[in-house]
């Protein structure tokens, strides 16, 4: 193993999992054009490394937003299973189809993040009375820092539990959490509070990876070269954005992150052209 | 209106789920991190270059036996990708625990779909 190549790849998904959790994504949206735009690794294994990598970001990252009351488990219980189940559909394409299509399909999926990140900046969830009716048990609570208690109540699990699974499909395919998917979902359709939707996407997110990483393992995908240095970066970062969080003001990196995630998709749309802008970063 | 600053029941039962499952998942990334460490201190000393790619249990397996570096770096990576199956198991029995029985099935499915993915892994 190169110890420079191996210092540079740890470092991205440091880098990568510090934006990560503080803006409630997995971190896999940035490692995956990182590595494959700057690094040099192939699409495959990068997708592979950052599925394992998202695992470590979660088991690390929840341990904190469990704590914090972030996480509700019963709504993640429910949307976990047809993410899953997407999970591994997509891992299953994502193992047979052109490494191209995968990069096309990550600059499009950057977009669109960029996007619906631009759109919940602005969002507000009130809080909801304790005697709401709750027939599935998924009110929950937790406390803001200023000693409030926030409630909530999840809403229109119709839509969130499709839309889960087509979450999990594209977690499955491109290596990356969901969370871009899963806290837009959560957040503006569900009614979810920004902090209890990155909590709950976090914790779902180690199990969506679980599901595409087992495939990835068999497909002989997972390159140890490339996974332990992500994996060790991502420990460090998650430890060190969860620290951050408190002392930055987000909503500025937040629009910064929206920045570079624009230049990367259209980074990686020309780059499955033939058309390189490295050299920028 | 009812004061939303009342503690819900809802939420104290589900604190009930939350201890345990933090225990679980720092075990499980000491555990994994530790035989990592382990593995890449042997490879140092053993001179081996890392294996490209990790695909099956009988190599794994046979490296352990023969105390080979990537036989601890491959079980550090199963015990990462391993922890959340096991936390979900650990919920499903917290929820039966609090006559959640629901939850609890609803749980032990999502189990049953992670522990189906490593056959389908296996098979594909």
């Amino acid at each position: 193993m190169d110890p420079v190549q191996a210092l540079l790849l740890g470092l991205v998904a440091m880098l990568g999992s510090v934006l990560g959790s503080m803006l409630g994504l997995g971190g896999g949206i940035i490692i995956i054009p990182l590595f494959t735009l700057y690094l040099d690794v192939d699409p495959k294994i990068a997708v592979a490394a950052s599925a394992v990598s998202i695992v470590t970001n979660s088991v690390v990252g929840s341990q904190k937003h469990l704590f914090n009351r972030f996480v509700n488990v019963r709504l993640a219980m429910i949307l976990e299973i047809t993410t899953a189940i997407g999970a591994i559909v997509g891992a299953i394409i994502a193992v047979m189809i052109d490494a191209n299509f995968l990069r096309v399909f990550m600059g499009l999926m950057l977009l669109y993040a960029a996007f619906t990140m631009l759109r919940g900046r602005k969002i507000a969830i009130a809080n909801v009375p304790t005697d709401t009716p709750d027939p599935h048990g998924l009110m929950a609570q937790y406390t803001e820092r200023d000693g409030s208690i926030v409630t909530y109540l999840p809403q229109r699990l119709n839509v969130g539990i499709p839309t889960s699974g087509a979450a999990g499909v594209i977690s499955g395919m491109l290596g990356i959490g969901g969370g871009v998917i899963q806290v837009p979902l959560m957040n503006l359709i569900m009614k979810v509070p920004l902090r209890a939707a990155s909590g709950t996407s976090s914790f779902m997110i180690g199990m969506t990876g679980v599901a595409s990483a087992f495939v990835y393992w068999a497909s002989g995908t997972i390159d140890p070269r490339v996974t332990i240095p992500a994996m060790l970066g991502v420990f460090l970062g998650s430890n060190l954005g969860s620290i951050l969080t408190r002392r930055l003001d987000t909503s500025k990196l937040s629009l910064f992150l929206i920045m570079v995630m624009v230049y990367l998709g259209i980074s990686m749309l020309l780059d499955a052209l033939g058309i390189s802008l490295g050299g920028l970063f | 209106m009812a004061d939303s600053t009342v503690r819900i029941p809802q939420q104290e039962r589900a604190d009930q789920i939350i201890i345990p499952t933090i225990l679980l998942l720092k075990f499980g990334s000491y555990l994994s991190f530790a035989l990592i460490g382990i593995g890449l201190v042997l490879s140092a000393f053993q001179n081996h270059e890392l294996q490209t790619a990790l695909r099956s249990l009988g190599p794994l397996v046979n490296d352990l036996v023969h105390g080979r570096a990537a036989g601890f770096i491959g079980l550090g990576i199963l015990t990462m990708i391993g922890t959340p199956v096991l936390m979900t198991l650990l919920i499903a029995l917290r929820f039966w625990q609090i006559d959640e029985r629901g939850y609890a099935y609803l749980t032990l499915g999502v189990t049953v779909v992670l522990i189906a993915s490593m056959f389908v892994a296996m098979i594909g």
